[in-house]
């Protein structure tokens, strides 16, 4: 296998590794020119379209302006500028408070759900009404927001079936998607209802990998249904959730930008905007500068950067191979 | 349940199914299984309730809308909603749009998901270089204005079509199934066709990629997916409403009411419902999605059995 191992190494520059190492490398290079060819589409894309636009993160430490360009606009002084004055606009920190306290609560209460879910449908002696029920679980998650964020819309608007029932109750009705105090229980809710039967599904997989014979003998051993439950499948489940866990918690600076622009409105502004919906707005509304609006995406970036890093290293540790999830 | 106790059916030839569902030393129907059942429908129905009074509403006329405030059969149903849809003209030119990025975009994905899939599962020198590459775009992105200068004012992409093909080209979480399928394969097939003299493109393309059609069906259908709710590239670059997406119509639809009844006399807008309106869009455009679904779905589950992650 030792030939195996070499080929793993990266290629070396000539000298570091020894000339003759060079040429082998060199005649490997050659020996795999079609896959070179067969990998270079994708190396430009990568390029282009990921690698092309980091460049005008440079923006951030400059005055930008859009006659000289990036390369012609000056310099910023001191560098961090544009950061002290990002922290002190009042807007931004709403949304960076925001898009935490949203992404703690649908950890916090939807992160369950489908654990529960799973577990439940597991038990399940109907194969054919399981199969029925995950497609009903798992169908709104391949819905775009724009529709879902319509259907929200028709439902809990002022002339929508909830507040018609409520009126009928002899309740007053509410305008959930004006009210800034309900609207990230909204969120929670509305994700739930999109994202829990797909996450479920995963955990499904997980149970159907569980050693069967634990079950058999748990069985003849007289274990109660929630008894295999709660000692079996649970523990079973434990390395995914606490992956996902983690996961869920290195994305924290991700929340769900589709399903908040689509949601939220000037009314709930004080509670909906997060740091993605506010670098959107900022576009169109120039008044506080390109460089601002480059150094708010680059905040986000770092921040973003260190919370998955940080996930995929603490996940390697709990997989116990070291092997990240990710390659 | 024809066994009445756990060590019948431990006797009989697949008994791992029986014990696994729980369904062992059971009687076929007791009550927290009753209770079981109960719960997932009523979650079934609490998601589907929704889907259900979009679709009441689509067919609904106004008065009976604004009579009955608790729809929840039809009544007198017309499908007047429907066929003020269907010869909305932005549908039309929302569906041409969307139609192209769909077909050419999911090919241009699953094409270039493919190739880079396979080169960065040989062991070519740099592999390791170009999978970190790879992976830390996403990890780090130069975040939204400097990408909207870029595909603008670097590449001249905006105002077209191509701004909302192009851009997205592979999902690192479909890359990575991919990689992990293609090392599932027993690397002796295209050994042999190697030693035949053929080329690494015509190995790829002849042998390797037929054993995996499984997996391009699920790639193709995620690619497919995200294409027909195509709509943030549309908002972002196109200034022209020719080459919206239609979700991108559908969207200023619903945030504007106006933008549906604008071309209809004053005189007879009263008679327009515009909400029913809406939701008959709404399905009309959820529709393929909804009706391919359940006789796809091992497709769609395929990816996370073999990805593990969320797609």
């Amino acid at each position: 296998m030792s030939d195996g191992a070499a080929k793993m190494e990266i290629a070396r520059p000539a000298g570091g590794g020894g000339h003759g190492k060079f040429i082998s490398t060199m005649k490997r290079v050659s020996r795999y020119r079609g896959l070179y060819l067969i990998l270079l589409p994708g190396l430009v894309f990568f390029a282009v379209f990921s690698y092309g636009p980091m460049y005008g993160i440079i923006m951030a430490f400059k005055s930008f302006n859009m006659k000289l360009g990036i390369w012609g606009s000056p310099w910023i002084s001191p560098f961090y500028e544009n950061f002290r004055l990002i922290f002190i606009n009042p807007e931004f920190t709403a949304a960076f408070g925001n898009t935490l306290i949203i992404s703690f609560m649908k950890t916090v209460i939807g992160f369950p759900v489908p654990i529960v879910l799973a577990i439940v449908i597991n038990e399940l002696a109907n194969k054919r009404f399981s199969r029925v029920i995950q497609t009903v679980y798992t169908f709104p998650h391949f819905l775009s927001w724009i529709i879902l964020a319509g259907i929200v819309a028709n439902l809990l608007g002022s002339d929508g079936v909830v507040n018609n029932f409520l009126t009928l109750m002899g309740g007053k009705p509410a305008n959930f998607l004006m009210n800034a105090g309900a609207f990230r229980w909204l969120l929670v809710v509305t994700d739930i209802w999109k994202e829990s039967g797909w996450s479920t599904i995963m955990y499904l997989a997980t149970i159907a990998s569980i050693d069967v014979s634990q079950y058999e003998s748990a069985t003849i051993d007289g274990a109660s249904r929630w008894q295999k439950a709660m000692y079996i499948t649970l523990p079973g489940l434990s390395m995914m959730i606490v992956i996902l866990l983690t996961l869920a918690i290195g994305n924290s600076m991700n929340s769900n930008f589709d399903q908040i622009f689509n949601l939220y409105n000037p009314a709930t502004f004080s509670t909906g905007d997060v740091l993605d919906t506010y670098i959107y707005r900022l576009l169109s509304k120039t008044g506080l500068g390109y460089s601002f609006m480059t150094a708010v995406g680059l905040f986000k970036g770092v921040i973003n950067f260190v919370l998955l890093m940080s996930a995929n290293q603490i996940t390697k540790r709990i997989n116990g191979t070291g092997k990240s999830i990710f390659y | 349940m024809a066994a009445t106790n756990g060590y019948t059916q431990a006797a009989g030839p697949k008994p791992s199914r029986a014990f696994r569902r729980g369904a062992v030393g059971r009687k076929g129907a007791d009550i927290p299984m009753i209770a079981m059942v109960v719960f997932l429908s009523a979650w079934a129905l609490i998601i589907l309730f929704p889907f259900y009074n979009a679709v009441l509403i689509s067919f609904a006329p106004q008065r009976v809308y604004i009579r009955t405030p608790l729809l929840v059969y039809p009544i007198e149903p017309t499908l007047d909603a429907y066929r003020f849809v269907f010869k909305w003209p932005s549908l039309a030119t929302g569906l041409r749009n969307t139609s192209f990025i769909l077909v050419v975009g999911t090919t241009y994905n699953v094409l270039l998901t493919a190739l880079t899939a396979y080169a960065l599962t040989k062991p070519i020198p740099g592999r390791k270089f170009f999978r970190l590459m790879i992976l830390f775009t996403m990890f780090f992105g130069g975040g939204l204005f400097p990408y909207y200068l870029f595909i603008n004012s670097t590449i001249h992409l905006g105002n077209t079509i191509w701004a909302m093909i192009l851009p997205t080209g592979i999902s690192i979480m479909d890359l990575l199934i991919m990689q992990s399928y293609y090392e599932t394969l027993p690397e002796e097939i295209a050994e042999s066709a190697r030693i035949d003299g053929a080329g690494e493109l015509k190995t790829l393309f002849r042998i390797v990629l037929p054993m995996c059609k499984p997996m391009l069906a699920t790639i193709t259908l995620y690619c497919a997916v995200a294409r027909w709710n195509e709509w943030w590239y549309g908002m972002l670059f196109e200034r022209s409403t020719d080459n919206y997406p239609m979700m991108l119509f559908l969207r200023n639809m619903l945030a504007e009411t106006r933008a549906v009844t604008a071309n209809i006399p004053i005189s007879q807008r009263e008679l327009v419902f515009s909400k029913g309106i809406q939701m008959a869009a709404i399905i009309v455009t959820m529709a393929p999605i909804v009706c391919v679904y359940p006789f796809l779905q091992k497709y769609f589950v395929k990816g996370i059995t073999l990805g593990g992650v969320k797609g």
